[in-house]
């Protein structure tokens, strides 16, 4: 065997490795196997519970809203204690608007505030609890002049979190293979919030063969590169190719030595 | 070994025969539509240029495959009784677990379905309506109230707001609004993107909107072959305007990734063989297509 067939087999070998280590790394489990972990549903006491609660109690007398108080209970409040809230704020500030608008901050910049460390770092549970929290927000039956508070507040939540995660896979591409990272990704997807995935320039490269864009590979190369990578990788794609063709000339001469012997 | 050398010769020319594009009807007005090649502070790039007076100039654009109709066959369908001009790529597309989903990025409406509510507010700063008329806006999401008059009446959105974001939303599919984001790369007479951004070379493509020293206002498609950073690219686009005396209102980044899809027509409807990308329509996972009417 020649030098050149050595070579060809050689780059023949990684080109195989490549691809094996790129769908060796794709997850095989089922993630449902990684949601029950996640503990994002409220129980029936919680559930209960959540029916006592109102804003209402958590205003002082000069008409503003305790947050603090409200703040550290908000979770336990249902959706429909909020309507019931926002009844009641509306006749205390005079103004739906008005009120849209506090319980709208509330909800979502103070919470935020409040709540800074649980959108640092990968914190999955976390934020399969926003997600949780503004899905409810969006599943309530809600007369229309409330549509917007209910709607602003789901949207606003689910843009924290997907942000979150576009943020994550563009710091990490390797989170795309995270179990739990893959389960918010799909919960997010299902209410209509898109995560963009970051791709190495290997997958890249191998998506792009796999869907046949040649050209665009080829294009991609050709403009990236300077003169001197153009005539090495020249040379390179002909001797990989006279090393092709001086192979299969040596095992058709073999072949042929073999049937002229028989 | 005839056989292998014919085979391989036939392997290598078929890679460029998907870059078929489709003659169209042709008929714009020339008075409308100039284009030409030019060359600027030692760089050149290919410069259509459209004239918006009259309003007769439209953009469509297709943001996603839908009803199992891929882009080229929407597209297809679209253009059989209009007056196309060019078509281009349009916002960025993105891997996803999910193939339906893959192409998204930003805040994305399809003729009033919604496809995407993720709103990105630092990277992708242009927020691009169109509208059913024909008509096309390009907002700076991070400026807060945005006012929106394409479509006739004026209406303002507070887009710090969520609640205001989730009114909009409603507003433009109730309208049957298509918008997409995109990033902002010169806005009110300003650049935009700075120059230590992505070093990331590669060909590049603008939609910029523009108005000259009379205040007669335009749209200008500017395609760089040539691989060159974002920055550069924009950078040299503003200055080679702005030395012509035209003012920049919008800039905005059409996507020449792997979906490099481009193409000038003549009056008469034939295909430009230099105002082209480098891959074919049926590439396309979004499109946006100006036409005359």
């Amino acid at each position: 065997m020649n030098k050149g067939n050595i070579i060809f087999l050689s780059i023949t070998v990684i080109i195989v490795f490549s691809i094996l280590f790129v769908l060796l790394k794709l997850p095989l489990g089922n993630d449902q196997d990684y949601f029950k972990n996640i503990n994002c549903k409220h129980n029936s006491n919680e559930e209960a519970e959540s029916e006592k609660k109102s804003i209402f109690k958590y205003l002082d007398s000069d008409s503003t809203i305790n947050r603090v108080l409200f703040l550290n209970e908000v979770f336990l409040c249902h959706p429909v204690g909020y309507q019931q809230d926002f009844d009641s704020l509306s006749r205390f500030f005079g103004d739906e608007k008005m009120a849209e608008d506090s319980l709208t901050e509330i909800l979502t910049n103070n919470l935020f505030e409040k709540n800074q460390k649980d959108f640092s770092g990968f914190n999955p549970n976390q934020l399969m609890k926003y997600i949780v929290f503004a899905e409810r927000m969006s599943t309530q039956n809600t007369a229309r002049k409330y549509k917007y508070f209910f709607q602003g507040v789901h949207s606003y939540w689910f843009n924290k979190v997907s942000n979150k995660l576009n943020a994550l896979v563009h710091e990490n591409s390797d989170y795309r293979f995270n179990p739990m990272y893959r389960v918010l990704v799909s919960r997010c997807a299902q209410n209509n919030y898109h995560i963009s995935l970051e791709f190495t320039a290997l997958e890249k490269v191998t998506s792009y063969f796999i869907e046949g864009k040649y050209s665009y590979v080829w294009g991609r190369i050709w403009l990236r590169t300077s003169v001197f990578q153009k005539t090495i990788m020249i040379i390179g794609v002909l001797f990989s190719f006279i090393s092709y063709i001086l192979t299969l000339n040596y095992i058709l001469r073999f072949i042929k030595v073999k049937i002229k012997k028989s | 070994m005839k056989f292998i050398y014919i085979l391989s010769t036939a392997l290598i020319f078929s890679f460029g025969l998907g870059d078929v594009h489709k003659p169209t009807e042709g008929g714009y007005n020339s008075d409308l539509v100039s284009f030409g090649k030019k060359t600027y502070a030692g760089t050149s790039f290919y410069v259509v240029k459209f004239k918006r007076k009259g309003e007769r100039i439209k953009v469509k654009y297709f943001a996603k495959k839908l009803n199992g109709k891929s882009i080229q066959e929407r597209y297809d369908a679209w253009s059989k009784n209009q007056k196309v001009i060019m078509y281009s790529s349009g916002a960025y597309m993105s891997e996803s677990f999910d193939a339906s989903t893959a192409g998204i990025v930003g805040l994305t409406l399809d003729n009033g379905i919604i496809i995407n509510r993720n709103v990105v507010f630092n990277r992708l700063s242009a927020l691009v309506v169109t509208y059913p008329n024909g008509t096309i806006e390009i907002k700076n999401i991070n400026d807060g109230r945005l006012t929106f008059d394409g479509g006739g009446s004026p209406i303002t959105y507070d887009f710090s707001k969520f609640n205001d974001v989730s009114r909009f939303i409603d507003w433009a599919s109730e309208s049957k609004l298509t918008v997409f984001q995109t990033h902002l790369l010169a806005h009110n007479k300003k650049m935009m993107v700075h120059s230590n951004g992505s070093y990331s070379q590669a060909s590049r493509r603008f939609l910029v909107s523009g108005q000259d020293s009379r205040g007669s206002e335009f749209y200008f498609i500017v395609h760089r072959p040539d691989a060159i950073t974002l920055y550069d690219g924009a950078k040299s686009v503003f200055d080679y305007l702005n030395n012509n005396r035209y003012t920049v209102n919008s800039m905005i980044n059409l996507d020449t990734g792997a979906q490099d899809v481009f193409q000038f027509f003549s009056v008469s409807g034939n295909v430009s063989g230099v105002l082209q990308g480098g891959t074919p329509i049926s590439n396309a996972r979004n499109l946006m297509a100006f036409y005359y009417e």
